[in-house]
């Protein structure tokens, strides 16, 4: 037999002899919620031996999923409210990619920035006035107004931003982080999602951005749902209690514990913990989404009504799942893809999202928590300086985003576009480079977390060369 | 660059050479993995013009002088302590172990050679080694043990090899394959599964990850598609084993085989199964190259077991594919008539024009074909029977039918009149409301109400005339009225008709502004002048030959159509002869007689046609004319019944070129034509043609190809034996890994060739050899030992793959629905799992007949949301591509067992069986444990189970609406006779069978 195993027989002798009737000690420990000396589910294959120092022990990735304009959020763009209207000039779009507006290559006309931009905070940062909450945030954030990538549409350019390549069966980010990483929660997955919509059309996202790909699955991000079960199958069927389940439980670990006794199998123990794990997570759950117990001065600053599925309310779980351990959680906000109307909606988006975020930043500083805690806020491209209508096109050659937390420079910015928000054209950062700057705040470099598959090392940086951007870093 | 003092005391220090080295097995996989990729294939990233992996070049550049490592230069920058010289450099985060150090010195002080990579070496068949055991596979497994533990552990007892055998031939437990004592007659054990039709569903799981099968597009909207007769078709190729060389040429190219059938074009499914998008905004030419480029990677993984994905960018940095050989390769693929945007963007091939293949139609998602289900003959000669009799009936002459019919003759008579002109009514007020349109009741022209038609722009609403038979005649007019408002009139106004399956039959007035048919001068765009009269009712009036709409012709819908202004539309009609009103809707014969005997008696042969055509009016047949409808209905449906596949058909190929670094936009690359890798082949097309799909498939099908069939026996090994004989199922190649017993597979790749490709036998080849056999239950020390068990001198335990984790639980219960083949099946599945599907919304409607119970490999297979459950025990998505699946293990698999309806469903129809009419404890849980795991329970565990139940008992009998929720779960309805407090504390007992380690794992 071995030691895995014994080991985990003799942690569980004291169940021995449970009874649900009885209320045993066995049960009892099934039942309890206090599991805080449980070792972590995965200890992550660098575990203690980092690269680095460590700044972040988890990451919050804020997605605005559908391509948000850098134009009307963080990148100001004076030069482009002049030719409001007026053909945009030839030098900037000759032979370069266009998704919708391509049938119209030759009859291109700007439009101006929708909303006003003023200075916020004090490093006086322009940003939109769309988003006031947001501009409150700006001496604990740092902006990056050149980022690029390579994908024109939704689909792959998610796929691109969460694993670094276009091909479908990469790792995305969360699932690299918990196979270096490991979770510090043993109830909880490891990888959390959450997903809310409203203010633009609600373009599809696929369980593939949050995959493990060609890692191990237990590290795929498990999706939180706003209704129904917070997670599938979590819940007991009709008819069976809690106690009724843990009797159950138990009774099928002890049947593997004796199965273990005559199979020479590692698999039978890990088993066992799993339903242990299972049956904690059948009360930590719904202990994590039960949000009642929150203050009402915590709803008033998010705006979050419980249980309405807002992403208001999945930045208050997002706050509480960061609390638990968990160390990588990403909200996709299904609001961002301005085709048409994008100054109304941006207003409607913002409405959505622009209290939410900066709720949780707050909370989490005022719980001495962002320190450790890095934030990433954008999407998975920006859009044209050029009117589709009255609103705007997808657009690889530049967009924005920002960071903060875990030794991320509050009030710096960094990158620059040309004139009229078309082009980088200063310090361009690709989405390898976020990678690299996250995987480095969390003390990892990136060269060297690395997974053998088809004979090759994988990374989630690919082969290119990637930089971390030490420019916004303290 | 001097080695420094040091460096060479190390070297002198290491102790002498012992065995001679291998290359490929010793030497490579240090190299590939920490000098290739600056020093090798790929051009580009080359350092120094440096590479090491073909000797003639290391030479020349004098990386080491053979025979003598201490002045190799090689092993000098090894052993460097001097950073800037050392290899690999320190940035490349690579190093050597000091006996990777001492084999590399090893290796040149024995004369550094070099060997082709093994898995491009065509293989040969070796000689089975004389280890004294009878089974071919034993011998080779016997010498490749260590000398001094050279045996296999003990035969696995009967009852585990049946359960083993079960799983791993048809993915079914025993209980319901009815395998036979597998030690009494082993081959025939063997032979009875390899015979049973779920053979070919296990064997599939296992393909349709390679081809990457779905049911769902992929990107973004990620919409259902129909291609289940290729999953049916890779099912019926196993079960009636194919030959293996067959089943690739047809998945490749079955379309260019000569004169193929039906099956063959299904088969050519593996084409156009890949991931497609619609996503809006998205370019044609973009999607096209990441389709080409996907079909390379699956096609030489699949069938290659290669990965030449690398190529797509640059030459592989560890194997000979070059990026020429890449775009060569998708070259093969250029012919099928496809496009890259499926959101009406996109464009198929230059000239492709689906009325050249006649049978095949083109789908939104391309090419396809309706196959008809499954054989309907005996059905159909039943209704045709039925039929005869009823045809019989009806053709019966009676006195009273002959009175009928002359009455109806003598009435059609009475209506005939002169050949003067007439209106017939096609539209009135019945017709003209639509929703969303205005009627007026003032201002109208016939009847009560007309419609009203008002807009800046263009505006047309269409009127469904399909109840009413319009059949042109002769000389007809067509006619409607319209008043235009003088405040507010239009600038052109248009009637438009829809016959033949087409709109082009237009009439207009005043100005060109209307787009449709704009341009053409003919019938499909007909100026008859200037607007008419406004503020006044006037008739619009065209000759139907003007329009096409000759004799004949049937006309199905009108549209009417203005630009701008206010129209009033009402009745329209068509103007025509008298008797051609009288007779609309005859077939011509019966007109003819008729008008032929206005005045006079019916002659026999005018009799005839209108007697005939009598019978189906005449209202005493109608009872047997509907029951001769109905089973015309039901013989439709028999013969109907079609389901849809995407196929592959050659068109006129593309222009490909090689793309700098895989950017699509980039056109400065070389054209390039189909090849087949330069290093791997040498076929050159015919002058003045081009080699095609089918040259690539006959090329990988061939028994010259080294790769085929090593990859395929690599991966049937790996079903029975727990991992392939070269670990990675994917890559044969450099970055693969050595075998663990070269010999056996190359005699494995032989035998399978040799055999005729196939591969029932190859399967009983692997399982009737003793190494299969084994007991999967070894010593801790043996274990200990060897814990990879890399010399297979053990079996390895494996939890059953995603699909036959439900199979079991379903064929257990007896809930399984055995169909083979069909429409892809629903189970349950949480509520709002597909709520971030979009373009449209999607709700999953789960089956609620016998579909809900189908084996796992007919789950609807939703790429971007797969079913959780088959998430949760590591079925791939199958957007790529995949040769293994993972093995987890996860608290989510708990509480799908625990909790997923299937599961709680199946463990109650369980329970209820086991129940049977009052059976006592004791014996339900032998007859549970002998149908779930092919044996009895020990006194110690049916001491707990009997625990349980009593406890699940007492809460079930003081909280008996608990049993009855618990009862309620799952479609089907708890049986009357057992006690419900029994019962559902039974259920506890078998969701804790179902959930056990030992029920999900084959020993």
């Amino acid at each position: 037999m071995n030691d895995h195993f014994v080991n985990a027989i003799n942690r569980r002798t004291f169940l021995k002899g449970s009874s649900y009737s009885a209320g045993s000690a066995a049960l009892a420990y099934l039942l309890s919620q206090d599991l805080g000396t449980a070792a972590p589910q995965w200890r992550g294959v660098l575990d203690d031996k980092l690269h680095l120092p460590r700044q972040a022990k988890r990451v919050i990735h804020l997605c605005m999923a559908g391509g948000p304009s850098h134009l009307e959020t963080l990148d100001h763009k004076p030069a482009l409210a002049k030719l409001d209207g007026k053909p945009m000039p030839e030098s900037f779009t000759k032979g370069q990619q266009l998704a919708q507006l391509q049938g119209q290559r030759n009859n291109l006309k700007c439009l101006g920035p929708q909303h006003q931009f003023k200075p916020y905070g004090d490093c006086g940062r322009m940003m939109s006035s769309a988003f006031p909450n947001i501009g409150s945030l700006s001496d604990d954030i740092a902006v990056i107004n050149s980022m690029h990538t390579e994908q024109i549409n939704h689909d792959p350019a998610h796929t691109f931003m969460n694993t670094g390549s276009v091909i479908p069966g990469r790792p995305s980010m969360g699932s690299w982080l918990l196979y270096g990483l490991g979770a510090e929660t043993d109830e909880l997955p490891g990888f959390v999602v959450m997903t809310s919509s409203g203010g633009g059309q609600d373009q599809p996202i696929a369980a593939r951005q949050w995959h493990s790909g060609f890692l191990p699955s237990k590290f795929q991000g498990v999706q939180f749902n706003a209704k129904g079960d917070p997670v599938h199958y979590v819940k007991n069927p009709a008819g069976v209690t809690r106690e009724g389940q843990g009797d159950l439980l138990d009774t099928i670990n002890r049947m593997n514990e004796l199965l273990g006794k005559r199979q020479n199998d590692p698999e039978i123990a890990t088993r066992i913990s799993q339903y242990e794990m299972a049956f904690k997570m059948q009360a930590s759950v719904p202990d994590l989404v039960d949000v009642s117990k929150e203050p009402k001065h915590i709803f008033e600053l998010y705006g979050a009504k419980p249980g309405d599925g807002s992403f208001a309310s999945n930045c208050l779980l997002a706050r509480r799942l960061a609390e638990r351990g968990v160390r990588f959680i990403q909200l996709y906000h299904r609001g961002w893809d301005h085709h048409g109307g994008v100054k109304g909606a941006i207003n409607t988006v913002s409405g959505h999202v622009d209290k939410g975020t900066a709720a949780l930043v707050k909370d989490l500083k005022d719980r001495g928590m962002l320190d450790d805690t890095l934030i990433i806020w954008g999407g998975e491209f920006g859009r044209t300086p050029m009117a589709q209508g009255n609103g705007r096109d997808h657009h690889i050659q530049a967009f924005s985003l920002w960071m903060a937390g875990a030794g991320i420079k509050g009030g710096t910015s960094f990158g620059e576009t040309d004139e009229l928000g078309y082009a980088v054209a200063k310090n361009g950062v690709s989405v390898h480079d976020i990678h690299a700057t996250m995987l480095h705040q969390l003390g990892i470099n990136h060269e060297l977390l690395t997974f053998k598959f088809q004979g090759l090392d994988f990374r989630l940086t690919g082969v290119e060369e990637a930089r971390v951007v030490k420019e916004i870093l303290a | 660059m001097r080695p420094t003092i040091f460096a060479l005391l190390l070297i002198a220090s290491l102790p002498a050479l012992t065995a001679p080295l291998s290359y490929n097995r010793d030497v490579r996989p240090i190299l590939a993995e920490n000098c290739f990729a600056c020093h090798g294939p790929d051009k580009e990233a080359r350092k120094a013009k440096m590479r090491l992996d073909v000797r003639e070049s290391a030479l020349k550049k004098e990386a080491f002088v053979p025979g003598d490592p201490e002045i190799s230069e090689l092993i000098i920058r090894i052993f460097t302590d001097d950073e800037d010289d050392l290899m690999p450099p320190p940035d490349s985060h690579k190093s050597l172990t000091p006996t990777q150090k001492k084999t590399l010195q090893d290796w040149i002080k024995q004369g550094a050679e070099y060997e082709p990579h093994w898995a491009y070496l065509k293989p040969q068949r070796t000689s089975v080694p004389t280890m004294g055991a009878r089974h071919p596979i034993d011998n080779f497994i016997l010498a490749g043990l260590p000398k001094e533990e050279r045996k296999l552990s003990p035969l696995a007892d009967s009852k585990i090899l049946a359960r083993r055998l079960s799983f791993d031939l048809v993915g079914l437990p025993p209980s319901f394959s009815k395998i036979k004592d597998p030690r009494a007659d082993l081959a025939a054990a063997v032979d009875g599964l390899l015979a049973s039709p779920h053979f070919g569903e296990r064997m599939a799981v296992f393909w349709l990850d390679l081809a990457r099968y779905a049911d769902s597009h992929g990107y973004h909207s990620d919409k259902t598609w129909s291609m289940t007769p290729y999953r049916d078709y890779v099912i019926r190729a196993f079960n009636e084993n194919k030959r293996y060389d067959k089943f690739i040429i047809e998945q490749l190219a079955g379309d260019l085989l000569e004169k193929p059938n039906t099956e063959q074009y299904v088969a050519t499914g593996f084409n156009r199964v890949n991931q497609v998008s619609e996503e809006g905004g998205i370019q044609d030419a973009e999607y096209i190259a990441k389709y080409y480029s996907e079909r390379v990677r699956t096609t030489s993984v699949a069938f290659l077991g290669s990965t030449m994905g690398c190529s797509e960018c640059h030459d592989h940095k560890f194997d000979p594919f070059t990026t020429k050989d890449f775009y060569a390769m998708e070259a093969f693929f250029s012919d099928i008539y496809e496009k890259g945007a499926y959101n009406g963007d996109g464009n198929y091939n230059p000239g492709a024009d689906i009325k050249k293949y006649p049978g095949f139609k083109l789908d939104k998602w391309g090419p396809a074909l309706d196959i008809p289900e499954a054989d309907k003959t005996e059905e159909l000669k039943q209704i045709a029977v039925e039929k005869l009799a009823l045809e019989d009936e009806l053709k019966k002459h009676t006195p009273e039918l002959e009175v009928e019919f002359q009455n109806w003759v003598n009435e059609l008579k009475s209506k005939l009149g002169s050949n003067d002109a007439q209106d017939v009514t096609i539209l009135d007020d019945e017709e003209l409301p639509l929703a969303g349109v205005k009627t007026v009741t003032k201002n109208v022209y016939s009847g009560s109400i007309a419609r009203s038609q008002e807009n800046g722009g263009l505006v047309q609403h269409i009127i469904d005339a399909s109840s009413k038979a319009i059949t042109m005649e002769a000389g007809d007019q067509l006619f409607t009225y319209v008043w235009l408002d003088p405040k507010n009139p239009p600038k052109q106004i248009m009637l438009q008709f829809h016959a033949d399956n087409n709109w082009n039959h237009r009439a207009w007035w005043g100005e060109d502004h209307i787009p449709y048919g704009k341009g053409s001068n003919k019938a499909d765009h007909h100026h008859l002048g200037a607007l008419p009269e406004l503020g006044k009712w006037v008739r619009l009036e065209v000759p139907g030959d003007m329009l096409d709409l000759g004799a004949g012709k049937k006309i199905t819908q009108l549209a009417y159509t203005q630009f701008g202004g206010l129209v009033l539309w009402d009745l329209a009609g068509r103007h025509t002869s008298a008797n051609g009103a009288a007779l609309a809707g005859l077939p011509k014969p019966t007109r003819t007689a008729i008008l032929a005997s206005k005045d006079k008696p019916l002659t026999k042969k005018q009799k005839a046609p209108l007697l005939a055509h009598y019978r189906g009016i005449a209202p005493s047949l109608q009872t047997v004319r509907a029951k001769l409808a109905k089973l015309d209905e039901r013989a439709k449906a028999a013969k109907g019944k079609t389901r849809m596949t995407l196929v592959t058909l050659a068109t006129n190929p593309r222009e490909i070129r090689i793309l700098p670094r895989g950017n699509w936009t980039d056109r400065s690359g070389p054209i390039v034509q189909p090849a087949l890798p330069e290093f791997l082949a040498n076929l050159s097309a015919p002058e003045g043609s081009r080699l095609t799909r089918l040259d690539l498939a006959q090329w990988i099908a061939s028994k010259e190809n080294p790769l085929t069939a090593r990859a395929f026996v690599n991966r049937v090994w790996a079903q029975f034996l727990g991992y392939g004989l070269s670990r990675d199922l994917q890559d044969l190649g450099n970055q693969g890994q050595w075998p663990t017993h070269p010999e056996l597979l190359d005699w494995l790749a032989v035998e399978f060739m040799d055999s005729g490709w196939d591969v029932k036998q190859l399967v009983k080849l692997i399982v009737t050899s003793q190494t299969y056999q084994q007991s999967s239950n070894v010593s801790a020390e043996l274990m200990a030992a060897n814990p990879y068990n890399t010399h297979y001198a053990r079996q390895n335990p494996r939890r059953l793959p995603a699909e036959f984790v439900r199979d079991n639980a379903l064929a257990v219960s007896g809930l399984l629905n055995a169909q083979i083949g069909g429409e892809s099946a629903r189970p349950y599945q949480p509520a709002g799992y597909y709520r971030e599907l979009n373009f449209p919304k999607r709700k999953y409607k789960q089956h609620n007949d016998a579909n809900q119970y189908r084996r796992g490999v007919y789950i609807h297979w939703q790429r971007s949301f797969l079913h959780p459950m088959l998430v949760a025990f590591d079925a791939p998505a199958r957007e790529e591509c995949t040769a293994s699946r993972e093995t987890s293990n996860t608290p989510q698999q708990a509480l799908n067992l625990l909790n997923d309806p299937s599961f709680v469903e199946a463990a109650r129809v369980f329970a209820e069986q086991l129940i049977g009419e009052g059976t006592p404890f004791a014996k339900r849980l032998e007859t549970g444990f002998l149908r779930l795991l092919n044996r009895k329970p020990s006194p110690e565990e049916a001491a707990i189970l009997l625990a349980l139940y009593d406890r699940q008992l007492g809460h079930y009998i003081k909280n008996p609406k608990d049993a009855m929720a618990l009862l309620g779960v799952g479609l089907r309805p708890a049986g009357k006779e057992a006690n419900p407090m029994d019962l559902a504390a039974t259920t506890a007992v078998t969701r804790a069978l179902l959930n056990l380690h030992e029920t999900i794992t084959r020993y």
